[in-house]
């Protein structure tokens, strides 16, 4: 687990006792931490910040330092019966309860229980007061015994405030009085007291923990996201995660793509081989022996046109018709034209998802954040729990996240985990831009040994006429024959994979596949031998 | 539909001077300051000595309590708050926070100085409550 942060000899926390600290790594119960209560900030801090931690939250204007700080306090007024004190200095507390209310937090409520208090002062006396030894500040802390503090801009305190204090010294006082009172204080730092996006490196050494909040370029969009930097007395999840600030909710943290999960997700990596989600197309399961394993992947790939989607549908109506969980994702078509085209091939979807045995999920993938996508899929699995999903379809991902970096594989890892981890069926379509034959099974995606089986759609042009192939090209742990099947897709019914060899009396002019050589090279022919008696042979 | 400003004011008694009513919005917008009163002048402008008095009206009437700090200037003032729904000062605060609201209670409350000089007066007495002019 290469991602965890460090808990290093000089990063151990300080027990509470009185002069005496211990270099012990904490367990994250609720006596040693404090559960920020943000949604996602505490699974990447392995369970909340240690007790008595000072926190710096670092970043530049408008990137959420006070949204933070403020939540951190709410949330532990509010959910772990922990009050808390609001120091504010330019910003007017009328504001901070205005823009609290609008994310759903009702701090004059709390006021009124005496639970929040927030206090409006100058940093000169704010620094004052945590020198005194009767800081009504503190003394206003302990009568409400408030056990986390935030402290809204901290720069004219940490840097001496120009009275002769040198900022090391005004910081070490700071954090002197805040753990003298055994306060878990947050403290917002504006970028403009950053060096090179960085604080003095003396104050991020005094810190015991620092968070950094960004506001990164995109293309032409901006999104936000949260690094802990360090943070004392125990592991945390590294890197840079994506975060939002959702109206009537407050800060939702997404981890990372990358960074690991749960150790069950590695553990669940092999599919199970004995029960098999059955495909929904008829002729299709004889050809994949049966069914694609639970927890395995399956790619579909293939242009556009040739029933990628039609499969799906049959695949995720089949779950239903067995009572299974059956989960569609969707990029391509919003979801009343995914309704619209089940419809049209006699599947009533909307009345699946009525029954509450499908889910359709689409995210437009325009600007797709990436780790806030991965983060609602995996909030969907776990509380669906398909048996079976459609991922309609990767290319679209690709499009978004680019297919040469690493985003877009790492992000296919992870979904492909996931799945695993859940034994889901998953089956991903993928469009291959190849008219007609193919060159590589996934094109520039390289994902190939990722996925279990793969089954390749194309046109093969036969005489004047396009017609539908398909072939199994992987498929793990399962006999394969790589024979090239014909499909066909009628109007109220859907796609049908057809027989190799047609009955004499099959009603059709067109030689059967089995009777061509070269299909998927692009150079299909005919064969002058092979034919067993009662087939037809005629034709093209 | 704000009500008069007479109306609003009848509710109010003690309020005097346009200081009186500043400070008040001021300590509804921050109902919880440390300050020193050389701060407080300067963030609602007017000079110490009325706002040392305006303090002593509302501290007065208990809608403003002060905490002074033993060794330094600065002092906590408190606003008391009310439950929504029982908020007296509510109609002031309406009425004040537009322009014309505002200056039609100024101009009531002018006119209460001008009916009850010896009231308004009466009402800023510092030795009523055993503190320095300036409430220091």
């Amino acid at each position: 687990m290469p991602h965890r942060g460090p808990a290093s000899p000089n990063s151990m926390a300080k027990v509470p006792m009185a002069n005496e600290t211990k270099a012990v790594n904490l367990m994250p119960t609720p006596e040693n931490f404090a559960r920020t209560g943000i949604s996602g900030l505490d699974s990447i801090l392995e369970g909340g910040i240690p007790r008595s931690n000072v926190t710096l939250v670092e970043g530049a204007i408008g990137t959420g330092k006070t949204t933070m700080g403020v939540e951190f306090v709410y949330r532990g007024a509010s959910e772990f019966d922990e009050p808390g004190l609001i120091v504010l200095f330019e910003v007017s507390p009328e504001k901070v309860v205005r823009d609290a209310a609008q994310l759903g937090w009702d701090l004059p409520a709390l006021e009124r229980q005496g639970r929040v208090k927030i206090v409006y002062t100058t940093r000169q006396v704010f620094r004052q007061e945590l020198q005194q030894a009767d800081s009504l500040l503190l003394q206003e802390a302990a009568q409400m015994g408030a056990a986390r503090l935030f402290v809204d801009g901290v720069v004219g305190v940490i840097d001496g405030g120009g009275d002769g204090q040198e900022p090391r010294e005004a910081f070490h006082v700071l954090v002197e009085g805040l753990q003298r009172d055994r306060l878990t204080a947050m403290l917002a730092v504006e970028a403009t007291a950053l060096t090179q996006d960085r604080l003095p490196v003396l104050e991020e050494s005094i810190a015991d923990t620092v968070i950094r909040l960004r506001m990164e370029d995109v293309q032409r969009a901006t999104t936000r996201s949260i690094e802990i930097i360090k943070s004392r007395g125990h592991s945390y999840q590294m890197g840079r995660h994506s975060f939002r600030i959702v109206t009537g909710r407050g800060i939702e943290v997404y981890r990372r793509v990358q960074a690991p999960r749960a150790a069950s997700r590695d553990r669940a990596a092999a599919f199970d081989p004995s029960t098999r989600a059955t495909t929904g197309v008829p002729g299709l399961d004889e050809v994949v022996n049966g069914g694609y394993f639970l927890g395995s992947t399956t790619v579909v790939a293939g242009i556009s046109g040739v029933g990628k989607s039609v499969m799906a549908l049959q695949y995720i109506a089949e779950g239903a018709r067995l009572g299974e969980p059956s989960l569609m994702l969707t990029l391509d078509e919003q979801v009343p034209q995914v309704l619209r085209n089940a419809k049209s091939i006699g599947i009533d979807l909307q009345a699946h998802i009525d029954r509450g045995v499908v889910q359709l999920y689409y995210d437009p993938p325009q600007e797709i954040e990436v780790d806030h996508h991965f983060h609602t899929i995996e909030q969907i699995v776990k509380d669906f729990r398909p048996r079976r999903a459609v991922l309609d379809s990767i290319s679209t991902y690709g499009s978004s996240l680019g297919t040469q970096g690493r985003l877009f594989r790492d992000f296919f890892h992870a979904l492909v985990a996931l799945m695993k981890e859940y034994q889901v069926a998953a089956v991903y379509n993928h469009e291959n831009p190849e008219m007609l034959g193919m060159s590589s099974m996934m094109g520039a995606f390289g994902m190939s040994s990722l996925v279990d089986n793969i089954i390749l759609m194309n046109w093969i042009e036969l005489g004047d006429t396009f017609r539908l192939g398909l072939t199994v090209a992987k498929m793990r742990a399962n006999p394969t024959v790589r024979e090239t099947h014909e499909c066909e897709i009628t109007d109220g019914q859907g796609m049908r994979v057809l027989p190799r060899r047609l009955p004499l009396a099959a009603p059709t002019a067109m030689a059967p596949f089995s009777s061509f050589g070269g299909l998927i090279s692009r150079a299909p022919e005919r064969h002058t031998h092979g034919t067993e008696p009662g087939e037809v042979t005629g034709g093209q | 539909m704000s009500e008069g400003a007479e109306d609003v004011l009848a509710r109010l008694p003690y309020l005097r001077h346009r200081c009186d009513l500043d400070l008040l919005v001021f300590f509804h917008r921050h109902p919880r300051v440390l300050l020193t009163s050389e701060r407080l002048v300067a963030l609602v402008g007017y000079d110490l000595k009325q706002i040392a008095a305006s303090l002593e009206t509302l501290i007065a009437a208990k809608v403003v309590t002060r905490t002074q700090h033993q060794t330094t200037g600065a002092r906590m003032y408190a606003f008391k708050v009310f439950d929504n729904d029982n908020d007296p000062l509510a109609p002031l605060l309406r009425t004040a926070s537009g322009r014309a609201g505002w200056l039609a209670i100024i101009r009531a409350l002018e006119g209460r100085r001008v009916k009850e000089p010896d009231a308004a007066s009466r009402s800023r007495l510092p030795q009523q409550h055993g503190e320095s002019p300036n409430g220091e």
